[in-house]
């Protein structure tokens, strides 16, 4: 796979040993990870004067339960329905200069992961996803309609 | 006779490519690790400006029983026709064309020239791998069934159904 032209700064998270990156502009703000709190079997984020769903993910990008790998920062990321937090080490912004993208070869794909592309870097390669593809494998909007119920304003 | 090179993916499973399909032969190259990716195909391979894909056939073949250790230390790189030039290519072993697409298998050891014959031609191994489903055609050498490997449909994806 030939290197694909993008124009893109990547915010990496760093989840375990894995590096996931994500187009910039879909990282909305972050959040520490000790602001996640409880909201019957959801677990939720005050942000933006709403909650939001957080999930958190192990090295496979496979969902897990939230006390099961505690990470410190909760990334929130930009749906066009909304925001949902992704549980994460550490973040860092990759400039465009710094990165070379390929699409993910079609011998790795799977409509089951979550992983579109590989971005090298000099510190190794990311996988690339979106805030979509990443809501629609970890089934965000099962978690949303778990917590609509306190999707009510949140007073300051 | 047709000149083929045979692969070994080690415990006795072996395979043939065309001549003009291996590329290039690296040992212990320095792979990346792809995560939330099928267990035989976690690794890509930065190369001439390419990310290339990793197979691990061995992995894919023996399916549940694998191992978990892959003894593969050499990876060989193979160029095929992507799906649009291999609808106009004709001719018995074309070399692949310029714009060729490229991908990676594990190897046990170094890849092997063998000149095959037409008389040679066998029956896809019975040893209950899924051959069938990767496999162009089968030959004999030394009594030992080899099949000649798909490049085409194993860099395509299927595997992963």
């Amino acid at each position: 796979m030939h290197a694909v032209t993008h124009r893109e700064h990547y915010a990496l998270l760093h989840i375990g040993a894995t590096r996931l990156a994500l187009a910039q502009h879909e990282v909305r703000t972050l959040e520490a990870g000790a602001d996640v709190g409880s909201g019957g079997e959801a677990r939720l984020i005050a942000t933006t004067g709403r909650r939001w769903p957080v999930l958190a993910i192990d090295d496979e990008l496979r969902p897990v339960a939230l006390n099961a790998a505690p990470r410190r920062i909760c990334a929130m990321l930009a749906l066009p329905a909304g925001l949902f937090g992704l549980l994460c080490d550490e973040v860092e912004v990759l400039p465009q200069a710094r990165t070379v993208l390929h699409a993910l070869p079609a011998a790795m794909a799977s409509a089951q992961s979550a992983v579109l592309g590989i971005l090298a870097f000099e510190r190794g390669i990311a996988v690339v996803s979106t805030a979509a593809r990443l809501a629609a494998v970890l089934r965000v909007e099962a978690h949303r309609a778990s917590y609509d119920a306190l999707d009510a304003p949140v007073n300051a | 006779m047709i000149p083929a090179w045979l692969l070994d993916f080690g415990n006795g499973r072996r395979a043939a490519v065309g001549e003009l399909e291996q590329v290039q032969l690296l040992h212990e190259p320095d792979c990346h690790d792809v995560p939330g990716t099928p267990r035989h195909a976690r690794h890509v391979l930065l190369w001439s400006g390419r990310c290339v894909p990793v197979l691990d056939l061995a992995a894919w073949l023996d399916g549940a029983a694998a191992s978990r250790e892959r003894s593969a230390r050499y990876l060989g790189i193979y160029a095929y026709d992507p799906p649009q030039h291999a609808e106009s290519s004709s001719g018995a072993e074309p070399a692949p064309a310029l714009d060729a697409a490229f991908g990676a298998l594990w190897l046990a050891q170094p890849p092997q020239r063998v000149l095959v014959r037409d008389d040679e031609a066998a029956p896809l191994p019975d040893d209950g791998r899924p051959w069938s489903r990767i496999s162009l055609s089968c030959f004999a050498h030394d009594s030992v069934r080899v099949p000649i490997i798909d490049l085409r449909t194993i860099f395509s994806g299927a595997l992963n159904e």
